[in-house]
């Protein structure tokens, strides 16, 4: 098992410079589809890349969702499992990134459900309605944020899975409002609605817990 | 007739929400002159506007952690555990093909045999029965002839 000290960093992810060289040089700039193609084909090193290519993506959206870096790392080993014995579903031309996020969500949501009895799943992935304590006075209060990324995790803890996760995969890493709709399985006029009530919640709470500081 | 001053809020701080998410050329230039102006008399939104802003931004500059060799050589390690087993399950899957084919032809061929048998069977109990009457027969005309 993995402790959290040893994933802290910012580097990118799969850089270990020993294992990159024995990659063969022609699969590192090869796209997604042709990698998806060779691994089906039985080429280990293809989808060896694949995982350089997308684990740092997986672990930190699961990360995310399940707060836990040990429990990530075992959902981001079992999303690439899972993937792997799916590929030969994978539909020829279909953007694989995702593939693979729907994947590492369905994992996510999984645990959730059979490790987490005690919450609601429901409530757990839609509004937690203890959580909407902000009237309109705050909305105009003058505070300026000058926002932490610390403040930003801790409110983003407070939100429910769904609404955390689709803020992270839309904004942490920069996904299409189509690839998050092609992610959760939800139209894109869903994702946009969402996202904007999203946007002004941790607004108001970030606020509050200004205020509240000052 | 003007509107109440919170409706053109709402409305402004729409298109700038949707400028802040979705960049400023998701906005055509009436918009874009149209907020513009507003944010220069608003004060409420302008305020509004930096700090949803302040959100966005912190949120894009989150800190992404690393995956560390380890994790990584051990996702390798389960894909080539779960091929290989894929691997021996293919010749598995032909042997347990060709016993079971090898096994049908045995069943087939055992009930041809004991069908045979059966037959064979059925004639002889056919010939005894027609001994025990032939037997009876006879019997019968030995005891009418005595009698």
């Amino acid at each position: 098992m993995l402790g959290p000290g040893v994933l802290a960093g910012n580097a990118p992810a799969g850089s270990s410079p020993a294992k990159m060289v024995l990659m063969r040089p022609q699969h590192e700039e090869t796209d997604d589809g042709t990698l998806v193609r060779l691994s089906l084909s039985g080429d280990g090193k293809a989808y060896e890349l694949l995982v350089r290519r997308y684990q740092k993506l997986v672990y930190n959206v699961l990360y995310q969702m399940v707060r836990h870096h040990e429990t990530a790392a075992d959902l981001t080993q079992e999303t690439f499992l899972r993937a792997f014995r799916g590929l030969a579903g994978f539909r020829a031309g279909a953007p694989f990134k995702p593939w693979l996020l729907r994947i590492a969500t369905n994992c996510g949501l999984n645990w959730i459900r059979d490790c987490r009895p005690q919450d609601s799943l429901d409530e757990l992935l839609e509004e937690d309605p203890g959580a909407e304590p902000l009237g309109r006075q705050d909305v105009e209060s003058e505070v300026s944020l000058r926002l932490s990324q610390a403040l930003l995790w801790e409110a983003l803890a407070q939100l429910p899975v769904r609404h955390r996760h689709v803020f992270v995969l839309r904004y942490q890493h920069d996904l299409s409002y189509e690839e998050i709709a092609s992610i959760t399985g939800d139209p894109e006029t869903t994702i946009k609605s969402l996202l904007h009530r999203v946007r002004e919640r941790l607004r108001l709470m970030l606020c509050d817990k200004m205020k509240a500081e000052h | 007739m003007n509107e109440p001053v919170e409706d053109t809020c709402n409305k402004i701080r729409q298109l700038l929400d949707q400028e802040l998410d979705e960049g400023e050329s998701s906005l055509n230039g009436a918009a874009r002159q149209q907020t513009a102006a507003h944010l220069e008399s608003c004060g409420a939104c302008r305020l509004w506007y930096r700090q949803a802003g302040e959100v966005l931004r912190t949120g894009r500059a989150m800190t992404q952690f690393d995956v560390p060799e380890a994790l990584t050589q051990r996702i390798i390690a389960a894909v080539e555990q779960e091929r290989k087993e894929r691997a021996s399950a293919v010749p598995a899957a032909v042997m347990l093909v060709v016993v079971a084919g090898a096994m049908g032809l045995l069943i087939l061929d055992s009930t041809e045999s004991m069908s045979g048998l059966f037959s064979w069977l059925i004639g002889l109990v056919a010939m005894a029965v027609v001994k025990l009457l032939v037997c009876q027969v006879q019997e019968t005309d030995k005891k009418l002839k005595q009698g």
